[in-house]
């Protein structure tokens, strides 16, 4: 049996990074699994990394569009990240578009994407959040 | 001929790896490679799905200047009953998208495909490093 691809709750967003090679119930399983946690942790987006897949045909490309409107019904985004360049333009050239998928080079820019940005804070900048968590506690 | 029987999902990825393999060890460009394992994942699907099952045979080509892939999918399931029509771009009798044939013979370099209803089908492609 494939093992289960494991869905990363990160504060307001879900990150799913792909390292098996997906088929057609683990990719079912997958959506299964996002849509049950977006609905369970009201997430605001969700990124997958499929930079690991040589190889997106159809069956999968389907899946992924169909998770696409699922995710987007529920008020929530997804985006795709890391698609090797092959496997791009082997899907364009099947015809295979992934309409309304916002797209990404790595994980970073499709965080970027939908709004969110990776910055570290300043020294300063982590002395008053310490400060503020000590206040909270 | 190295044989693959499609009889279940696992067969599908078998099918794929034993081509990607090849392809590497022919010296396939990875877009080459790319492009030929998804026509296989394609193929063998519709063998799977619409064909209730078969097999895959492929060899490799040597030629003087060229070296390639030759895969033959065939099934004995319910056949076709106008190959033209499945052809065509969106036909499907699954309500699936209907992309998998001719989606695959841009693929390819060469698409052949029989199919006699009642009898099966048969489909062969060839692609060249
Ligand atoms: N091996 C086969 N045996 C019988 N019928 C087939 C076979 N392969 C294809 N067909 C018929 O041809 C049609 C078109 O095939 P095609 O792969 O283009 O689309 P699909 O499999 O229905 O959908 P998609 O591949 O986009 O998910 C199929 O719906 C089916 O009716
Ligand atoms: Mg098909």
């Amino acid at each position: 049996m494939a093992d289960k691809i494991p869905v990363m709750k990160v504060g307001p967003l879900l990150i799913v990074s792909i390292q098996t090679e997906l088929i057609d119930t683990t990719i079912n399983e997958l959506q299964q699994a996002i849509l049950a946690k977006i609905s369970a942790s009201n997430s605001e987006a969700v990124v997958i990394d499929i930079s690991s897949q040589e190889l997106v045909d159809s069956y999968v490309a389907n899946v992924l569009v169909d998770t696409a409107k699922m995710v987007s019904l529920m008020g929530s985004k997804m985006v795709l990240v890391g698609m090797q360049a092959a496997v791009t333009l082997t899907l364009v050239e099947m015809g295979m578009t992934l309409p309304d998928i916002p797209t990404a080079i790595d994980l970073e820019e499709g965080l970027a994407k939908i709004g969110y940005h990776i910055a570290r804070l300043t020294e300063d900048e982590a002395d008053e959040s310490d400060e503020a968590d000590a206040e909270t506690e | 001929m190295p044989k693959v029987e499609i009889r279940n999902e696992e067969n599908i990825v078998l099918a794929r790896h034993e081509i990607r393999n090849l392809a590497d060890e022919l010296g396939f460009s990875i877009i080459n490679k790319t492009r030929l394992a998804t026509a296989v994942s394609e193929l063998s699907r519709n063998t799977l799905v619409h064909g209730q099952g078969g097999q895959m045979v492929f060899q490799a080509l040597r030629e003087e200047d060229r070296v390639g892939i030759q895969c033959t999918f065939s099934d004995e399931g319910p056949g076709i009953e106008n190959v033209d029509e499945a052809m065509q771009e969106g036909f499907s009798t699954a309500r699936s998208l209907g992309q998998g044939l001719p989606g695959t013979r841009r693929l390819v370099d060469d698409f052949a495909i029989t199919s006699e209803p009642g009898k099966g089908t048969t489909v062969e492609i060839t692609k060249w490093q």
